[in-house]
């Protein structure tokens, strides 16, 4: 049986209720990714909703740093020929004195591919369930 | 698969991959700090690849080992890395992070006082070598915004002030580059201007870009 607007609006309020659990401090920046209304159709939310899950873990694993730093050094070598050796972010005066630290390595970041991929495989299997002919219920 | 069977797996794929101290994550990388600086990273890593294969260059990090992001924009401060476009053994132009230049309209009104309003952040800037502090509008041969989040008309808003900052609109000038990103842009200066964006929807704004020169790319992660 497809999933109807109202399954779409119950998983909607699930993978909130999740997000709260699990990662509270991501939930509004997974928000603010959102660019869809759940009032006008939930359908699409719950969609947009997902993809931007997506979007905000794979920014934040250290798995896709490697894969972007493999990218960079095929075009991008040091002075003696070796390879960049990381991405890092350098943080402002007031940051380091919060943080106690000059920079944040990307690297160290934890790995989130395998949760990015299963979001992704959810994402994919509610495309395909999706009852999208109909307008009510 | 049923809405339950739904949420059995999304509540099972949580447990498994988030269900370990979050707490101590989100200490190690606070999310303010490292918002949008991994999807910079990737957008990096397409540009260096277009300036190689398409434009020639060869491509050297100078002033450290690490590509270093920042969490707050500035300056070009010359003790950071940053990545030199080499055409043999020449240094040609520089590409920056996160650099801040002075706006068309602080340099054309003679005496002003610098202000929150005379500078501008460009996430990847590419200027000539050898610059130092905040370059001006007309050094900027390649300004670059990279967006990982849902592309909405305050932010095509944003990148048309942005250019207006850049460029006056005029028929095609010769850019500093042969073909990518652009041989020839409708501005002058002639710098060219670049918006990527994880969001298809990005698209749906590119038609002012065709008429100052700002070219809207959707590039997913």
């Amino acid at each position: 049986m497809p999933l109807s607007r109202q399954d779409c609006a119950d998983l909607i309020r699930y993978i909130q209720g999740l997000l709260r659990q699990y990662d509270p401090l991501s939930f509004e920046t997974v928000l603010r990714g959102v660019y869809a209304s759940p009032e006008e159709d939930p359908r699409r939310y719950l969609i947009a909703l997902l993809s931007a899950i997506q979007n905000v873990y794979a920014e934040r694993s250290g798995g896709e740093q490697a894969r972007i730093l493999d990218s960079v050094n095929r075009y991008v070598r040091l002075p003696d020929g070796g390879p960049v050796r990381g991405l890092s972010v350098s943080l402002t005066p007031a940051e380091q004195e919060v943080y106690g630290t000059a920079e944040v390595n990307l690297a160290e970041l934890p790995d989130r591919s395998e949760f990015v991929a299963e979001v992704r495989r959810i994402l994919l299997i509610i495309e395909s369930e999706i009852d999208w002919q109909g307008n009510r219920g | 698969m049923t809405r339950a069977q739904i949420q059995q797996q999304l509540e099972q794929i949580f447990q498994r991959h988030l269900g370990i101290a979050p707490a101590v994550t989100q200490a190690l990388v606070p999310a303010t700090v490292s918002a949008g600086k991994l999807y910079e990273a990737h957008v990096l890593s397409r540009v260096v690849e277009r300036l190689v294969v398409d434009e020639g260059y060869s491509l050297t990090l100078v002033g450290g080992t690490k590509i270093q992001f920042k969490s707050a924009p500035g300056p070009i401060n010359r003790n950071y890395p940053r990545i030199e476009l080499r055409n043999g053994s020449a240094c040609l132009a520089e590409l920056w992070t996160d650099v801040e230049f002075l706006s068309l309209s602080y340099c054309k009104s003679s005496g002003a006082s610098l202000t929150k309003g005379s500078y501008h952040e460009l996430d990847l800037v590419i200027v000539p070598s050898g610059l130092s502090g905040r370059p001006r509008y007309d050094a900027v041969w390649l300004g670059v915004e990279c967006k990982n989040t849902g592309y909405q008309k305050g932010l095509l808003k944003e990148i048309l002030g942005i250019r207006r900052e850049l460029s006056f609109v005029t028929d095609d000038q010769a850019t500093n580059f042969n073909v990518w990103p652009r041989k020839r842009v409708p501005a002058d200066p002639a710098s060219c201007l670049m918006v990527y964006s994880t969001d298809a929807k990005v698209n749906d704004y590119a038609a002012p870009g065709q008429i100052f020169g700002i070219d809207f790319i959707h590039e997913p992660m």
